[in-house]
């Protein structure tokens, strides 16, 4: 199932699938893994990772194409993804991230009216004693990598295949 | 499903048209310089001045000969993917031709070519996905002109696969070309049945034939090969300055034509090819992409359509000597020829009125004609496409969308235009990345890339030495001439 859904990333990466593939070749793999699931937890075997990413949209901006490609292409690279949807609220973000130990947080932010959220969740990362352990990985229309410099996240990517070059960048896995 | 199209004359206009031609063609009739065409044609009944070399013809006989005409030509190709089947309601493209000038790539100087341009650029044309036809692209300076024609042919037959147009000349030549092309289908039998060729017969104006066009025209037809009958009389200079005199009088000629065409050899397939454009007083040049040319494609195309016979105009054909904003402006000209039904939309890769040609030009016009090709297929509106179940079943919502669908799956690929390869539609920062490349840059690229990559499909070495046996006898024959 690895196998194929990693085919599917790559087919998409070289140009010779396209997004309705990768949205296809997701579906199944999620289906799968429902099936799978009670039996890995039985087997008390955890998928193998090559990291922990908490992925979302910030609050006021409901965009989830964009993040759902991310998503998928990450799954497809082998990350463990918690996607946390649209519209999240700060607390949401930082909780999900002690939850979940993740080693990224992702956000999303399409509109120049709700960049400012991604600055205000890494506050709150500060402030709650997690930025050491967290990477923040920020990508959407609206955001740029002057932008990543001035709330001080750690990566920035245009596309979604950049972004999950980046996460590797980020784990050190690559 | 709707197609698009576009019109310019009410059906009544049409027939004003029509009814105007013939009366040319038996008012005022055709020059025609040769014996054998006259007899042919009094013996048809027309009425004959031999003196003058002057025949008029009787209405009844052309709209006869019309009639003959098949409504769908089939072009060949060596390669089966690149057949043209013209009148089935598809458009096909093809490369420009008869240019003397080139632009090279590497320098940008406008240059006069040798024979190894010229491949070049039959190879780039070879390598295109929706060019369906290769052509006498630039002229080669470094060979004979009295057989340039040979040579050009040589050059297309060994690399390009695809259907080659040919300019008819002197009968030699057009004997020449046929036992070309036959040595490569493998006999004149095969080549009647599945022709790799076709004739460019151009018609001198006003209604003047060359003894070559006449004597040539003979030598093709019997060999069933389809004829490309081509007026390009220009309002205001060869032709009145009237646009809708102008389409008369050439349609007037491609119909004087068809009838000696289908006299010669009932059934042979023609190609109503319209070039009727205007002649630019100001610059004092003929433009091939003016609002006039635009108008007159449209009206060209419905005649063809009233003669339910094969379409083939000019398009691409900038004026802007170079590739610039003019010259991409221009090229609109390839839509409004798309919408007026043009089956075979001539001309890919020209610039400065045909007269010079850019390699880089003809990937830019395969893309257009990529994306022309989606245009032409229109849209289709049904239950399935209309997909009123999907929209139903995502519902409104944030986070909702259509992406993940089975109907997104199953639609997607033949109702968007993704086989595109220079277009820039990327994100700013990615093309940033990879140099901010402009389409010419683009394009010059993918050339680069064709002349390094691109393989033409091999010739047999026996028919390679036929084909240069056949220039070698021209050349001699050439020689022999020069001395008498």
């Amino acid at each position: 199932m690895v196998e194929g859904i990693t085919a599917v990333g790559d087919k998409y990466q070289t140009g010779e699938f396209f997004l309705p593939d990768l949205a296809m070749g997701a579906e199944a793999f999620k289906a799968g893994i429902k099936i799978l699931e009670p039996e890995l937890f039985k087997l008390r075997k955890e998928r193998e990772s090559v990291g922990v990413i908490v992925l979302g949209t910030v609050a006021g901006d409901i965009h989830s194409l964009g993040k759902d490609i991310v998503a998928t292409l990450l799954t497809a690279g082998g990350f463990e993804v918690h996607d946390v949807g649209v519209d999240v609220p700060i607390e949401e973000f930082t909780e999900s991230v002690r939850t979940f130990k993740s080693g990224i947080l992702g956000m999303s932010a399409l509109m120049s009216t709700t960049i400012g959220r991604q600055r205000d969740v890494t506050k709150a990362l500060k402030v709650e004693g997690l930025r050491g352990k967290v990477k923040v990985l920020i990508g959407g229309a609206a955001t740029s990598d002057l932008w990543r410099k001035e709330i001080e996240a750690d990566g920035w990517a245009a596309t979604a295949v950049e972004g999950v070059k980046k996460a590797k960048q980020l784990l050190g896995v690559e | 499903m709707g197609e698009p199209s576009i019109n310019v004359l009410t059906d009544a206009e049409i027939e004003l048209i029509h009814r105007s031609s013939l009366d040319i063609l038996e008012q005022v009739g055709a020059y025609l310089p040769f014996r054998e065409t006259l007899d042919m044609l009094a013996s048809a009944g027309a009425d004959v001045d031999y003196g003058k070399n002057i025949a008029t013809f009787p209405s009844d006989l052309v709209e006869e000969c019309l009639r003959k005409a098949p409504s769908e030509v089939k072009l060949f190709a060596r390669n089966p993917k690149f057949n043209a089947n013209l009148g089935s309601g598809k458009s096909y493209f093809a490369a420009g031709a008869g240019s003397t000038l080139l632009i090279d790539m590497e320098t940008g100087e406008c240059r006069e070519a040798n024979t190894r341009d010229l491949v070049e650029m039959i190879k780039i044309v070879d390598a295109l996905q929706h060019l369906h036809v290769n052509n006498e692209i630039v002229l080669p300076r470094d060979v004979p002109p009295e057989v340039s024609a040979q040579h050009m042919w040589a050059a297309l037959f060994k690399n390009t696969c695809k259907n080659c147009e040919l300019y008819l000349g002197e009968p030699d030549g057009v004997k020449d070309a046929i036992r070309m092309a036959s040595a490569v289908v493998g006999g004149e039998e095969k080549l009647a049945k599945e022709p790799i060729i076709h004739f460019v017969a151009c018609i001198g104006q006003p209604l003047t034939y060359e003894k070559s066009f006449l004597e040539g025209i003979v030598e093709a037809a019997k060999h069933k090969i389809p004829l490309f009958l081509d007026s390009g009389a220009a309002a205001g200079a060869t032709g009145p300055a009237t646009l809708a005199g102008t389409l008369a009088l050439a349609n007037a000629e491609i119909l004087s034509a068809i009838t000696i065409a289908q006299l010669v050899s009932p059934g042979v397939p023609v190609i109503y090819a319209n070039w009727a454009r205007a002649f630019d007083l100001k610059s004092e040049t003929t433009s091939f992409c003016g609002p006039e040319y635009a108008l007159m494609r449209i009206a060209a195309g419905q005649l063809a359509a009233q003669y339910n016979v094969p379409l083939a105009q000019g398009a691409f054909q900038a004026d802007s000597k170079i590739l610039d904003l003019q010259a991409a402006y221009e090229k609109y000209i390839g839509l409004i020829s798309l919408l007026a039904g043009t089956d075979l939309i001539v001309g890919s890769g020209m610039l400065d009125a045909a007269s010079v040609v850019d390699p880089l030009n003809f990937i830019i016009d395969d893309e257009i004609a990529a994306s022309y090709s989606r245009i032409k297929k229109g849209l289709e509106v049904n239950e399935e496409t209309l997909a009123l179940d999907v929209i139903k079943s995502v519902g409104p919502g944030p986070g909702h969308n259509f992406l993940g669908t089975e109907h997104t799956f199953k639609h997607f690929r033949k109702e968007t235009w993704l086989d595109y390869t220079i277009i820039e539609r990327r994100p700013r920062s990615i093309w940033t990345r990879d140099g901010s490349k402009d389409m010419k840059q683009r394009a010059l690229d993918k050339t680069r890339h064709i002349l390094k990559t691109h393989e033409p499909e091999p010739l047999a070495r026996e028919i390679q030495a036929e084909l240069h046996q056949i220039v070698k006898e021209a050349e001699a024959r050439a020689v022999k001439k020069a001395i008498q």
